[in-house]
């Protein structure tokens, strides 16, 4: 073998190695539903939510617990069905288990200070997609953190807003659009 | 390049194996085998000559998955 081959070989090797965007893109996609749709459940019928006192506690913390556990399933099972896990996909799932423990801890010390965890959840989940999408060097996600960053900015200027419709907003143009757009991407990196 | 590895090096299996797992964190035995384009039994004695010369460490998790 001359070392013309073998640099051939290395060369094509590596090329087969892809980071597999369709998992983060369905992830994306899961809790961008899920979330509005909890939103606007919460806000058409509040009076099912808000029954007792630690109901929409129960309701805010439960739903995304059972979340996290089917996409942390649904993830261990794309990465056995691929085979290998790339370096940045390992970086891509540290800096997304960082921020669900994070948002673990938003949510208890907010109830502890009985103030509304929305904005602090929002702030950081746009500084997450705005890593995600520089990491993986695709422009929606990135333009979706930083949308989600100035929307966020913005409503802590606006007295007496609604925090259920700040989510849907949110969470659509920051998270939904632009985890269906690599949900859909067909080509990976 | 030491000469003992460039010497192991020189297998078209074994330079796959290295150049594709320098690419990632952890790969098991099924991807690696669609990417060297080899058989089970030429692959495992590839490995394991690799793994001998310290170039790659291999974890088996159970008989049921020892592909993995």
């Amino acid at each position: 073998m001359t070392k013309e081959e073998q640099l051939s070989i290395i060369n094509d090797t590596i090329k087969k190695t892809k980071y597999n965007l369709k998992p983060l893109g369905y992830n994306l996609v899961f809790w961008g539903v899920l979330i509005i749709t909890m939103s606007l459940f919460h806000y058409f019928f509040p009076q099912i939510v808000q029954l007792t006192y630690y109901s929409s506690l129960i309701y805010w913390v439960a739903i995304p617990l059972f979340g996290m556990v089917y996409t942390t399933y649904y993830n261990i099972n794309s990465g056995n069905k691929l085979g290998y896990e790339t370096q940045l996909g390992r970086v891509i799932r540290i800096i997304w288990a960082v921020f669900g423990l994070s948002w673990i801890s938003i949510v208890v010390l907010n109830l502890l200070h009985d103030s509304n965890p929305v904005q602090d959840i929002l702030f950081l989940l746009s500084t997450v997609l705005i890593m995600s999408g520089v990491i993986i060097r695709f422009k929606p996600v990135t333009f979706g953190g930083i949308g989600l960053l100035i929307f966020t900015i913005y409503t802590y200027y606006v007295p007496d807003i609604n925090f259920l419709l700040v989510n849907v907003v949110g969470i659509t143009f920051g998270m939904l659009i632009p985890g269906l757009a690599l949900y859909l991407l067909k080509k990976d990196e | 390049m030491n000469k003992e590895i460039e010497k192991l090096l020189f297998n078209p299996i074994r330079l796959k194996t290295i150049s594709f797992l320098m690419t990632v964190e952890t790969c098991n035995f099924k991807a690696l085998l669609e990417i060297t384009d080899s058989t089970k039994g030429n692959l495992s004695t590839q490995l394991k000559k690799l793994n001998e010369a310290g170039l790659i460490k291999i974890k088996i998790f159970s008989e049921k998955l020892s592909n993995n």
